[in-house]
C-alpha cells in the first residue's frame, strides 16, 4: 500500500505512514499486518549518573571537618564553626541532596529545604541567644515554604487552568507579605502597613490580570501567542 | 598476544567526548528468512571469540589513554527493544563494548565505534550470521565475501593500527566552515526514530549515471537539497555540508578490522543562491573525487596521528587530555556537517548464505548534537537506507524520501515508530 501524500510505499508492519503519519488505508484494499521492524513498546533506560555528587558530598565532608578541627584547635570548643556547620548542612540539602534520586519531586525537595532552612535558624537563633525563632523566623519559612511548596505542586499537578492558577499564586504571594510584615511587627516592634500594602496592591492586579486573562478568551490567547516559552 | 590493545587513533577520540546520554555508536544488522533461535545465537557468539580478539573487549581507563581490555567470557545476547541503539552507558563499556541483540528473524550488533568502523561491524556480523548458519542448518560456509574463517588464527593486519601505518608526512588542515545545524524538538526519553527506506539497487545506479556521479554522491545531493529546504538559513556563513565516512581499507588498503576510516565534508554555500539537483550533484561528485584520493587521505590521517604521537600529548593526565580532545572535537568535530552519510556499498554473502539472508542493515546513531544521520548499504539488489534522528518530526527524512520519489525511484518505508 503507498502513501496517498508522500508516495512512498508502506512496509507490512506499518500502520501509518511513519514520514506524514496518514494512516494506511484503503477502501477497497484488505490489509494483513505483518510483522513489525522493531517492538512496539518501549520502555525508556535510566540515564546514566555522574560523579558529580560524590565529588560534592567529599567537598562538603572535607569543608565540616576541616572547620570543626579548626574551630577545636583555637577555642577548644563548637563556637563559629557551629554556624558554618549549619549552613553547610542547609546547602548540602538544597544542592547536592537532590542530585542522589534518579527523578526528585520537586515538590518534596522544596518543602525539606525549607525545613533545613528553618532548623539552621533554629540553629542559630539558640546558639546566639536570639529568641526571634518562634515569633518571626518560624512563622515566616513556614508561610513561604508552604507557598512555594504549594505552587509547585499546582503547577506539578494541575495541567489546566494556567492563568488561574498564576493569578491566584501572584495575589497569594502579596498577602504573604502582610504576614510577613506582622511578624515583623510583632518581633522588632515597629508600625504596620508601612510598606507592605504596596507589593500586596502590585501582586493583586498582576493576578487579577492572570485572572482576567483566563476568564477573557482573546486576551489569553494573545499573551499565549506572544508569550509562549 | 597481550590481554588488552591501544585505542586505534580514531577511536582514542569517542571515549573522551561520550557524554551522559550520548555514545557514538553504529549497529549492523542480518534479517534472516527464518525465526532467530536464541541459543543457537548464543552458541555463534560464543564461537566468535577467539576469531576477533578486537571485538570481544571492554574499555578501561589507563592513567594517560583509555585502552581495551580483553573480555574473559563472551556477552550474552539480547532480545531488542523498540529503539535501536540505546545509549551505551560508561558501565556497559566497562563490560563489553558491543551488544548482540535478535527480534524475530533478525540478527543485529551494535557496537561501540571505539572497537571498530561499520566495515569491521559487517565483518563481524557476516562472520556471526554464517557461524549462526552454519550451526542451525548445518552449512559449510566458504570464508570469503566478507565472511572469516572461524577456524583460522586472526591476522596481525586484522588487530592492528592501520592510522599509524598509512600517515603521511605532510598534515592537512582541519580549518573549513561550519554546517547549518538542523533543529527539532528532541524525544525527553531519548527514544531513537529509524526509517528504513528499501529502494531497487538498479533504479539508484541508473539515476546516478544519469547524473554522471556514483551513488553515494547522488544521496548526499539529494539529502543538500533536503538540508537546504528543512534548515533555516542563512545560519551566518554556515555551509549545507554532509560529512561523507570514507572507508580507507579501499583508497589505501588494508585488512583492518579495527576503525579504519575517515570523514570529509562536501558542501555548498546556501548564499550563493538557489542550487538545482544538476548543480548540487556536479559540486559532491567533483569534491569527492578531489578529496578522495591517497595523497590527500594520508595527509588527513597525518593530521590526526601527529598530535597523538606528540610527546606533550602523551605524558598528559587522561583527564586533561579528555578535555583537550572534547574542545577539539566540539570545534572541529560534528558541527562540520549537517549530518552524516556512511555508505558501505555493495555487499554481498558466500552463495551458500544468500537464501537464508533477506537483508542487510547498518545504522549509524544521531549525533551528540545534530540530530539527523544516514547509512546506506546494499544487499540483494535492494539499496536499504537507515535514517535516523532523535527529534520528534520527520521533516528532513520526509523531504529527503519525497525527493527520491519524485525522481522516479520506488521508495518502500519502514519504520520503528512505538505505540506508547
Amino acid at each position: 500500500m503507498y502513501c496517498m501524500n508522500c508516495g512512498v510505499k508502506l512496509g507490512q508492519g506499518e500502520k501509518k505512514c511513519p514520514l506524514c503519519g496518514l494512516p494506511a488505508y484503503h477502501p477497497s484494499l484488505k490489509r494483513t499486518p505483518g510483522a513489525t521492524l522493531y517492538p512496539r513498546e518501549w520502555t525508556a533506560p535510566e540515564a546514566e549518573r555522574s560523579g558529580l555528587r560524590y565529588l560534592l558530598t567529599v567537598f562538603f565532608l572535607v569543608a565540616v571537618g576541616a572547620c570543626l578541627l579548626v574551630d577545636f584547635l583555637l577555642a577548644e570548643h563548637v563556637t563559629w564553626s557551629g554556624y558554618v556547620l549549619a549552613g553547610l548542612l542547609t546547602g548540602y540539602v538544597l544542592l547536592v541532596l537532590p542530585l542522589w534520586f534518579r527523578r526528585p519531586n520537586i515538590v518534596i525537595f522544596l518543602a525539606m529545604d525549607f525545613a533545613a532552612v528553618s532548623l539552621m535558624l533554629l540553629y542559630i537563633d539558640l546558639a546566639s541567644g536570639g529568641h526571634w525563632y518562634l515569633s518571626l523566623a518560624f512563622p515566616v519559612t513556614g508561610i513561604y515554604g508552604a507557598l512555594v511548596t504549594g505552587s509547585a505542586a499546582i503547577i506539578k499537578y494541575v495541567k489546566r487552568g494556567r492563568f488561574f492558577q498564576m493569578g491566584g499564586i501572584c495575589i497569594a504571594f502579596g498577602c504573604s507579605t502582610m504576614l510577613l510584615e506582622l511578624f515583623i511587627c510583632i518581633t522588632c516592634g515597629t508600625r504596620m502597613f508601612t510598606w507592605s500594602l504596596y507589593p500586596v496592591t502590585v501582586l493583586s492586579a498582576i493576578g487579577l490580570f492572570w485572572i482576567l486573562a483566563g476568564i477573557i478568551r482573546p486576551l489569553g490567547n494573545a499573551i499565549r501567542k506572544r508569550a509562549f516559552l | 598476544m597481550a590481554d588488552w590493545f591501544r585505542l586505534d587513533n580514531a577511536a582514542l577520540i569517542f571515549p573522551a567526548v561520550r557524554r551522559r546520554d550520548w555514545t557514538n555508536a553504529f549497529r549492523v544488522s542480518a534479517t534472516l528468512n527464518g525465526q532467530v533461535q536464541p541459543e543457537i545465537l548464543q552458541q555463534a557468539v560464543d564461537m566468535l571469540m577467539p576469531r576477533f580478539p578486537s571485538f570481544y573487549v571492554c574499555l578501561r581507563r589507563g592513567m594517560f589513554w583509555y585502552y581495551l581490555q580483553k573480555l574473559s567470557v563472551p556477552p550474552k545476547i539480547r532480545q531488542e527493544g523498540a529503539c535501536p541503539l540505546i545509549h551505551m552507558t560508561g558501565r556497559e563499556l566497562r563490560q563489553c563494548c558491543f551488544r548482540v541483540l535478535y527480534y524475530e528473524n533478525r540478527i543485529a550488533v551494535e557496537c561501540f565505534h571505539a572497537v571498530t568502523d561499520g566495515s569491521g561491524g559487517m565483518v563481524f556480523l557476516k562472520t556471526l550470521t554464517a557461524a549462526y548458519l552454519s550451526l542451525a542448518h548445518g552449512l559449510e560456509i566458504p570464508a570469503g565475501f566478507g565472511v572469516l574463517d572461524i577456524h583460522a588464527k586472526p591476522t596481525p593486519e586484522e588487530t592492528e593500527d592501520s592510522f599509524t601505518r598509512v600517515a603521511g608526512t605532510v598534515a592537512l588542515s582541519r580549518r573549513e566552515e561550519n554546517a547549518l545545524r538542523l533543529r527539532g524538538a528532541r524525544e525527553e526519553d531519548g527514544f531513537l526514530h529509524l526509517i528504513i527506506a528499501s529502494v531497487p539497487q538498479e533504479q539508484l545506479l541508473t539515476l546516478a549515471h544519469r547524473y554522471h556521479c556514483t551513488v553515494t554522491a547522488l544521496l548526499c545531493a539529494v539529502m543538500l537539497q533536503s538540508v537546504l529546504t528543512v534548515a533555516k538559513t542563512p545560519q551566518g556563513n554556515r555551509w549545507a555540508k554532509i560529512t561523507v565516512a570514507v572507508d580507507l581499507r579501499r583508497v589505501l588498503g588494508g585488512a583492518s578490522l579495527r576503525n579504519f576510516a575517515l570523514a570529509v565534508n562536501v558542501g555548498v554555500d546556501p548564499r550563493l543562491g538557489s542550487y538545482t539537483l544538476e548543480d548540487l550533484t556536479r559540486a559532491v561528485q567533483s569534491q569527492l573525487e578531489s578529496q578522495v584520493t591517497r595523497q590527500q587521505m594520508a595527509a588527513r590521517v597525518a593530521a590526526n596521528v601527529q598530535p597523538a604521537q606528540s610527546l606533550a600529548i602523551r605524558i598528559m593526565p587522561r583527564p586533561v587530555k579528555d578535555a583537550v580532545m572534547r574542545m577539539v572535537y566540539n570545534r572541529v568535530g560534528e558541527c562540520k556537517g549537517s549530518l552524516n552519510i556512511s555508505n558501505l556499498g555493495k555487499s554481498d554473502l558466500p552463495e551458500c548464505m544468500r537464501p537464508y539472508v533477506r537483508f542487510l542493515d547498518f545504522t549509524i546513531g544521531p549525533q551528540a548534537t545534530y540530530p539527523n544521520n544516514c547509512s546506506v548499504v546494499s544487499y540483494g539488489g535492494i539499496t536499504r537506507i537507515n535514517l535516523i534522528r532523535s527529534t520528534l518530526q520527520p521533516r528532513l527524512e520526509r523531504d529527503f524520501l519525497n525527493r527520491l520519489v519524485e525522481l522516479g525511484v520506488e521508495v518502500t518505508v519502514d519504520s520503528n515508530e512505538r505505540t506508547n
